[in-house]
């Protein structure tokens, strides 16, 4: 086990702490792996908290308590498989507050470490005495089974009757082994999730009386579990004990399960709407602050925004979402009777910013079509091609932007637009919506891609048709990049710029 | 001896069988029942059997199965989250409710929900279907037969509008209409197990309104009407085969009427066609511009035809002829068909107000006006003597 110093820097305060797995690999699929996360999450909230505000942690033991409960109660293979070592980032914003921090964390690091060390050591002396009795049961067998039988339905019925049949069986369980049903959403198909979810509930209901509390919590607080799967554990609790649900809720402030998060931030934002009815205003603007950080739903994010507005701080709302709003425009080509959404024209082959191209010939737009460049100072970061070309009908127009990404990651592009539309990141045709003034609203379009580490490229294509009621006279689109969760995923450049 | 056994038991189930309200607009999808309900209610108790919370919204109609009321709602940020609930009728109590998340899309405009729907039942599963186009198979107890996401299969079904076509049931197949500028299907799907009957393509336009069966008989000799804006199209419910298509400029909402010899379909108007053989497309009986249902469907019941338009209009016509017999105005919009039962026609409009219109005269008469305070979109449904009504946040029972 090693731990050590790593880094200072002014500015802000983060503290990170790493598991490695003995072969060195990281995996977030370990248990501990995720439970530590989870603590860590809760002091780095304590942490803040006390940088805005010098307060003492509330809960000096908690890691400590997270940590010892979920390895005791993980498997001696899971137990064994890990080795801890500590890695500490540490910054602050004045060498006063960085050393006093400092102290602290190093006190809990020390303490969680010890305690990490005991329960690893300990696993190595008990793995063989327990690994008989961890063994799976028969009936674990038979519910391994029926949830692999149900995992494998797919598209068109695939595989339906041998789910069915599973699922009888499966809805029969005895409600022990209801953790393991639960678990058994992790890597499920989401037509998979909810034939299991259907199970467990028909499980709850039918055993209600024996539906242990004790055992839904400690699956709920066990981060590594399926997000979903947790929720559903949550609304157990929930229908059983409303009282014991509700004191979950604040540590819901991060959580992986958005709906999870949600009723964290709800609780958050009814807290600060009070203070600001109390005219405690700083209050109010650190709650309000919280919440925005925290929520990842377009409402809450909108709701805090308004309201730290209106206690006169400033919120860069296309930050928070991840939304681009520097762009190259160049319009109009030809919709063709429809053929346009599928035609390539010049900007598909290649992106010259100087080139000019024989673009559609309409009278409010004469001349060659020349690429522009625009920021967009909407609220929302929807690029008008209506107010940069013209409002006319039956076009094509063509966005493009580079997008500085400091490593090469896994990303979502969340684009909307009443148009038909199409994407390509670095060339490579990401989505593509023939679809026309059928609603438009946030995130609307969902793709998965990878960004590239440095220069990325995007090109969106927006295709106005020929329909002429009047709310179809709109021809725009706007565009995020985030994360699964949804949160914001920034250029580099950006960042530094704001 | 034994012929005398089986007439009661036949009377016994047929009763059943009339008293259940099992899918959208009615066992025969004609929105009127001869059971009667109170003509008036107070928001405080009268005729109030029992009120309940709903955990989600949706405009999808209450169904009752039996002593059983079953309502889907949607609720989450982005409407993701469905839920199918069984309540007792006599009293409201929650026997499950079972939750699901969506696999397809759950965008709609805000007046609609991902529970726009109508779930169906064929007295013994219930079949749960969802804007985002996933579709649960139920028993009553509430165990999942099985669980389709025809936009897990087809990603680019969908409509950003919202949809709301409800399925129906007929010879042991689930039909539903999946109508929009995306993937656009029709498909019958085995009831017994979840897989795919038939699927065929439909016009890449979108459409709200639901497929009606038109009489025909017996079960296994089914059709299903599938109406989309171009107008009717008529499949055989097991197989999926076309019979006919009738070409018309027709309307994206309401839903058509199917008896055994008439269609009544909202075409710039409402259009009358003559069935002699359910298997050959039919001839044009009358049309009528006047009846306009706009949002909500109309009503065939007691030989006249009933459609209330975007405003509130409401025109009684007679079925045989399509001549106007009365009209008279109520304060709308309207999305909730109207539903007739023993000569009152009862409406409700988005804002929440009921409006209970005597039907037995020469005129129509509004008997009742009460406000629910609620917004208001699903139709009622009706069964022994009483109606359920749903809002976004409530589940009524009005009875005496």
């Amino acid at each position: 086990m090693c731990h050590w110093l790593r880094q200072c820097e002014v500015q802000k305060f983060c503290l990170n702490i790493y598991l490695i797995e003995r072969q060195g690999k990281l995996t977030q699929t370990t248990p501990i792996f995720s439970n530590l996360l989870f603590s860590i999450s809760k002091l780095k909230s304590n942490y803040t908290s006390t940088l805005a505000e010098p307060v003492a942690p509330k809960n000096e033991n908690f890691e400590v308590a997270q940590l010892q409960k979920a390895i005791t109660g993980e498997s001696p293979a899971i137990r064994e498989s890990v080795k801890i070592a500590v890695c500490v980032e540490v910054t602050a914003s004045s060498e006063f507050l960085r050393l006093t921090l400092l102290r602290n964390i190093m006190n809990r690091v020390v303490s969680f470490c010890l305690m990490a060390l005991t329960v690893y050591c300990a696993s190595f002396s008990t793995a063989t005495v327990c690994h008989a009795a961890d063994e799976p049961s028969s009936e674990q067998r038979l519910i391994g089974q029926y949830l692999k039988q149900i995992k494998s339905v797919g598209k068109e019925g695939k595989n339906h009757s041998e789910a069915i049949a599973a699922m009888r069986k499966l809805s029969q369980t005895d409600i022990e082994h209801l953790p393991q049903v639960l678990a058994g959403m992790k890597n499920a198909s989401p037509l998979a999730v909810n034939w299991i979810r259907a199970a467990v509930e028909t499980i709850a209901q039918n055993q209600a009386d024996e539906l242990s509390t004790a055992t839904l919590l400690k699956f709920l607080n066990d981060t590594s579990k399926d997000a979903k799967a947790r929720t559903v554990a949550y609304e157990l609790i929930q229908g059983k004990d409303q009282e014991l649900a509700e004191k979950q809720i604040p540590s819901f402030m991060n959580d992986p399960s958005l709906a999870l998060r949600r009723l964290a931030v709800t609780q958050t934002l009814d807290e600060a709407t009070q203070l600001e009815k109390d005219e405690k205003k700083s209050g109010a603007i650190k709650q309000f602050k919280l919440a925005l950080n925290s929520a990842r739903d377009e409402d809450q994010v909108n709701e805090a925004a308004k309201h730290l507005r209106d206690l006169g701080e400033e919120v860069d709302l296309p930050l928070q979402f991840g939304l681009i709003t520097s762009w190259q425009l160049v319009a109009p080509f030809d919709f063709a009777d429809g053929e346009g959404f599928n035609t390539v024209y010049a900007p598909e082959n290649e992106i010259d910013l100087s080139a000019s191209y024989q673009g559609k010939e309409i009278e409010e737009l004469k001349g060659p079509a020349s690429w522009k460049q625009i920021e967009t100072e909407d609220e929302k970061a929807f690029v008008d091609f209506n107010e940069h070309f013209a409002a006319v009908k039956q076009v094509v127009g063509y966005a493009y932007t580079e997008f500085n990404s400091a490593e090469a990651t896994p990303v979502e592009f969340r684009i909307s637009s009443p148009n038909g539309l199409k994407v390509w990141l670095n060339g490579k045709l990401i989505t593509e919506q023939e679809i026309y003034h059928s609603g438009t609203t946030f995130d609307q379009y969902i793709s998965q891609a990878k960004l590239n580490q440095g220069k990325n490229s995007i090109l969106v294509k927006i295709v106005q048709n020929a329909q002429t009621e009047s709310w179809t006279n709109v021809w725009k689109f706007q565009l995020r990049i985030c994360d699964s969760l949804g949160t914001a995923v920034l250029a580099s450049d950006r960042v530094a710029a704001k | 001896m034994y012929r005398l056994l089986f007439i009661p038991i036949l009377l016994c189930l047929t009763t059943n069988v009339t008293a259940d309200w099992r899918q959208f607009r009615g066992n025969n999808g004609n929105s009127a029942t001869d059971s009667s309900v109170p003509t008036t209610w107070s928001m405080d108790g009268q005729n109030i059997a029992w009120k309940i919370d709903l955990p989600g919204r949706g405009p999808s109609s209450p169904i009752v199965v039996g002593d059983k009321v079953i309502v889907t709602c949607s609720s989450g940020a982005k409407q993701n989250v469905m839920h199918v609930l069984c309540f007792a009728a006599a009293d409201g109590k929650q026997l499950w409710e079972r939750k699901f998340w969506a696999t397809g899309r759950t965008i709609s405009h805000q007046s609609s929900a991902n529970a726009a729907p109508t779930p169906a039942s064929d007295g013994n599963l219930i079949f749960a279907f969802f804007s985002s186009n996933d579709l649960v198979c139920l028993d009553l107890e509430g165990n999942l037969q099985w669980y389709r996401g025809l936009a897990f299969d087809f990603p680019k079904a969908g409509n950003d509008i919202g949809m709301s076509s409800s399925p129906v049931l007929a010879n042991n197949t689930v039909i539903v209409q999946v109508e929009n500028q995306g993937q656009s299907f029709s498909a019958g799907i085995d009831i017994v197990d979840g897989k795919t009957r038939w699927q065929v393509p439909r016009d890449q336009q979108a459409s709200w309104s639901s497929p009606v069966l038109l009489p025909t008989e017996s079960d296994s000799s089914s059709i299903v009407l599938l109406q989309s804006p171009s107008g009717l199209t008529a499949l055989e419910a097991y197989s999926g085969e076309e019979l006919w298509q009738f070409k018309a400029e027709t309307s994206t909402i309401p839903s058509t009427i199917a008896t055994k010899d008439r269609i009544f379909f909202p075409s710039e108007g409402t259009l009358s066609l003559k069935v002699e053989d359910p298997r050959k497309e039919p001839e044009v009986d009358w049309s009528s511009n006047k009846l306009s249902p706009t949002a909500g469907s109309s009503v065939l019941g007691d030989g006249k035809i009933y459609s209330v338009n975007r405003v509130g209009a409401l025109t009684c016509a007679d079925a045989e002829t399509g001549k106007s017999i009365w009209g008279l105005r109520m304060k709308g919009p309207f999305w909730a068909s109207p539903v007739l039962a023993a000569g009152h026609l009862y409406c409700f409009s988005q804002s929440g107000e009921a409006f209970v219109v005597d039907v037995r005269g020469e005129k129509g008469e509004i008997v009742a006006n009460i406000e629910f305070g609620e917004t208001m979109q699903a139709t009622p449904a009706v069964s022994n003597h009483a109606m359920y009504v749903r809002s976004d946040k409530h589940l009524w029972k009005i009875a005496e």
